[in-house]
């Protein structure tokens, strides 16, 4: 009896190691091969990416939809997900090898994902398609190769409160740090609920550049070279701004945890008068409260700063696995994104700014919010420079666990500036 | 007459009929055949996954890089040595033994009012839904909700400060010696309601004979509630909560979408700790070894549970 147990088992096994071989086989080509009704053969591309869910209703299908017409034979087929679960099954697929045939990625993934062989060089595509890269507003490289093409640009101006900041007796928008202080002490009144601004430095999902963007717009990098370089006098005078806007009480309570969207909320309720975010918000800020008052401008530089300003710039980028077995094909998807007409019509109605040079984003013309932050975005210098960066997430996290830690007392400016160099240096080297 | 003991062999009986197999086997056999999909199932579902993140806690950087060599023990040993992961295994322990007994407090001080006959009937069924409503919602509604009352500027330091219970606005997740305890709050009233609805189906099942026996022979509440109620109850509480430990300390959502762990690893568990591990710094040889540890922990735990099931039967 017990050597029949055993032999059932054995085949249990060994149809259980059959059976789990058949599906990662089959997992590897993301891609489905059918007919078309002319008879050759028809494939789909699957799409990851995040965009059909923070763009209107039908807008992503509508672009896909287009992109069928013209492109007889091949389908697309959008594998939509919140950004945090696209990034977190992105990098399970790639170990896994099923990633999607095209990958919607930013700077902060993108290393990685190259650096476990799971997204393809695009260069070689480029070549091969007669694509010229000068079309590319940016052509970020890794290792001498492009792996990710910028799709939309996304600016982080200041937004202001015009009726709090009136309110509080202040007439200009701050321009210095030192202004900016004193704005900050003018509108704040903690009985009111009335704070000068947030800064969101959870751990779960670090997003936005509310601390860092005040580095940058006075010239201040955290790296030189792509090294870590932390142990500089902007970035010493950065943390100690940082430290007396909270030490001061103008920063909402509760900035350990709190996420980027309670900071948007805090803005829209008229409960913050100043905040630093991604124009996508102006869109959103309209329709729940149609009667903010408000207006975008500069981040704030150090005081005597006369360099070219900085500006906190995120992406929308687009990869194509390494596993795809239709890699021209999805190639054909991603020019197609970037032909100047769909790439215009992408910017628009995601609120970027577009990552083809010959597009311009229909929502410039005629809005005065936006024709205004086209000007900030054109007079800045955009700073993307946590991007391209490996474990660029586990980096951010850092930053917040260190500032945190700086805002609690727990550690000075100089242990702080110790602490971070420490770190990075043993992620980038 | 020699009578001989050795059995033929085959090539001198060649016309013997084939051995049957005996009906207790043919049915054995065809039992395991009708489990076979089954057994099937839960090895690629179930058995695949676990062996295979106990091979990868024992490959360096596995995932990451394609060609990931054996390092025997050496994640573990880079585990323990992490100071936080001491301070995850301890945030752990408490987060999971204050959420098993307040849940079996909370629960059976509900149960116990809506079994006792006190309330009228209509207010018992409006309160045994009231009660329920915590463990109908999902994770991500139990946390928005929480966050929005708790806010520095919510509902709960509004009240608070308004009758002078508190001077100042409470930061009840931003401040690192306050989050644990809010966690462990959220996660007791999201969870209590399934102890109720078990330990009330449990009380509606002890004689009431036993209770008017104790009463005629001078039995208070407190010695009816001990010797009676608790004793019968038992089975119940011993099952209820081992299971309740097993999914406490492998509980990941209400913590990760209240705190991340945060601040400054204040509410950190072995579950974020992992997450973090693998999906952060992406490390994931050693995040499954942090797995492999949680899941010995779980398993002691839920062999436990099954002896005293067997036990019970």
């Amino acid at each position: 009896m017990q050597r029949m147990l055993a032999k059932v088992a054995a085949f249990g096994l060994a149809a259980t190691l059959a059976l789990a071989g058949c599906s990662s086989g089959s997992g590897g080509d993301a891609s489905t091969p059918g007919q078309t009704p002319g008879g050759g053969e028809e494939i789909t591309l699957d799409f990851s990416q995040w965009w059909e869910v923070e763009l209107p209703p039908g807008m992503m299908r509508g672009l896909m939809d287009r992109f069928e017409e013209a492109n007889p034979g091949i389908k697309v087929n959008l594998i939509s997900n919140p950004y945090s679960a696209t990034v977190d099954l992105q990098t399970a697929a790639a170990a896994a090898g099923t990633l999607a045939d095209i990958v919607a990625i930013n700077g902060a993934s993108v290393y990685d994902l190259k650096t476990q062989g799971a997204i393809t060089n695009l260069s070689t595509l480029m070549d091969d398609a007669g694509f010229d890269p000068a079309q590319l507003v940016s052509n970020d490289q890794i290792d001498g190769a492009t792996y990710m093409v910028r799709a939309l640009n996304f600016a982080y101006p200041m937004y202001y409160n015009s009726d709090l900041l009136n309110a509080a007796g202040v007439t200009e928008l701050p321009d210095t740090r030192s202004e900016f202080e004193a704005a900050a002490k003018a509108v704040t009144d903690p009985d009111k609920n009335i704070f000068a601004w947030s800064l969101p430095i959870n751990v779960q999902s670090p997003a936005g550049f509310d601390s860092q963007a005040w580095l940058w717009a006075s010239g201040g990098r955290f790296l030189k070279d792509r090294k870590p370089n932390f142990q500089t006098p902007e970035i010493a005078k950065w943390l100690e701004f940082l430290k007396a806007q909270y030490d001061g009480g103008f920063i909402t309570p509760g900035a350990f945890t709190q996420a980027e969207q309670q900071k948007v909320e805090e803005f829209t309720a008229g409960r913050n008068a100043m905040m630093n975010g991604s124009l996508a918000h102006i869109g959103g800020i309209r329709e729940s409260n149609p009667d903010l008052n408000f207006t975008i401008g500069f981040v704030p530089t150090e005081d005597g700063f006369t360099g070219k300003r900085g500006l906190a710039g995120a992406s929308w980028g687009m990869g194509i696995a390494e596993n795809s077995e239709h890699k021209a094909e999805a190639w054909k998807l991603i020019q197609y994104v970037m032909s100047t007409d769909i790439n215009s019509e992408l910017a628009t109605a995601a609120t970027g700014f577009p990552g083809s040079v010959d597009s311009v984003p229909g929502y410039v013309d005629g809005d005065p919010l936006y024709e205004l932050a086209f000007k900030v975005y054109q007079e800045s210098e955009f700073v993307t420079e946590l991007e391209g960066l490996p474990q660029a997430l586990d980096l951010n996290r850092n930053l917040n666990e260190n500032l945190v830690r700086l805002l609690q007392g727990e550690a000075t400016v100089e242990q702080t500036q110790a602490s971070l160099q420490e770190y990075w240096s043993g992620v980038l080297g | 007459m020699q009578v001989s003991n050795a059995r033929p062999s085959a090539e001198l009986a060649p016309n013997k009929p084939k051995r049957r197999l005996s009906p207790r086997l043919r049915g054995n056999l065809a039992a395991y055949s009708y489990m076979s999909p089954t057994i099937l199932v839960m090895a690629v579902m179930m058995a695949t996954p676990v062996v295979m993140v106990f091979i990868y806690s024992m490959l360096s950087n596995v995932v990451m890089v394609k060609d990931s060599e054996f390092v025997g023990l050496d994640n573990f040993v880079q585990l323990l040595s992490d100071p936080v992961f001491r301070k995850a295994i301890g945030n752990t322990l408490i987060f999971t033994v204050a959420s098993v007994a307040f849940h079996l407090i909370l629960g059976m001080v509900f149960a116990l009012m809506l079994n006792s006959g006190l309330v009228p009937r209509w207010l018992s069924a409006l309160f045994r839904a009231a009660f329920i409503v915590p463990w109908v919602f999902t994770a991500s509604i139990v946390v928005i909700l929480w966050q929005l009352l708790l806010n520095p500027s919510g509902v709960v330091n509004y009240l608070l400060r308004t009758f002078n219970i508190l001077g100042d606005r409470v930061e009840w997740f931003s401040n690192p010696s306050l989050a644990l305890f809010t966690v462990i709050f959220i996660n007791v009233w999201a969870g209590y309601p399934f102890f109720m609805v078990s330990l009330l189906a449990g009380l509606q099942g002890i004689p009431g004979e036993l209770y008017e026996a104790a009463q005629i022979d001078g039995a208070g509440p407190w010695n009816r509630f001990f010797h009676i109620t608790l004793p019968q109850l038992k089975p119940i509480i011993v099952a209820m909560a081992m299971l309740d430990f097993i999914w406490n300390i492998q509980h990941f959502s209400i913590v990760w979408l209240a705190t991340g762990g945060g601040p400054l690893n204040a509410t950190e568990t072995i579950a974020t700790y992992t997450y973090k591990l693998a999906f952060s710094k992406h490390q994931f040889s050693v995040a499954a070894a942090s797995g492999v540890v949680l899941f010995v922990v779980s398993m002691i735990v839920a062999l436990a549970y099954v002896r005293q099931q067997k036990g019970r039967d």
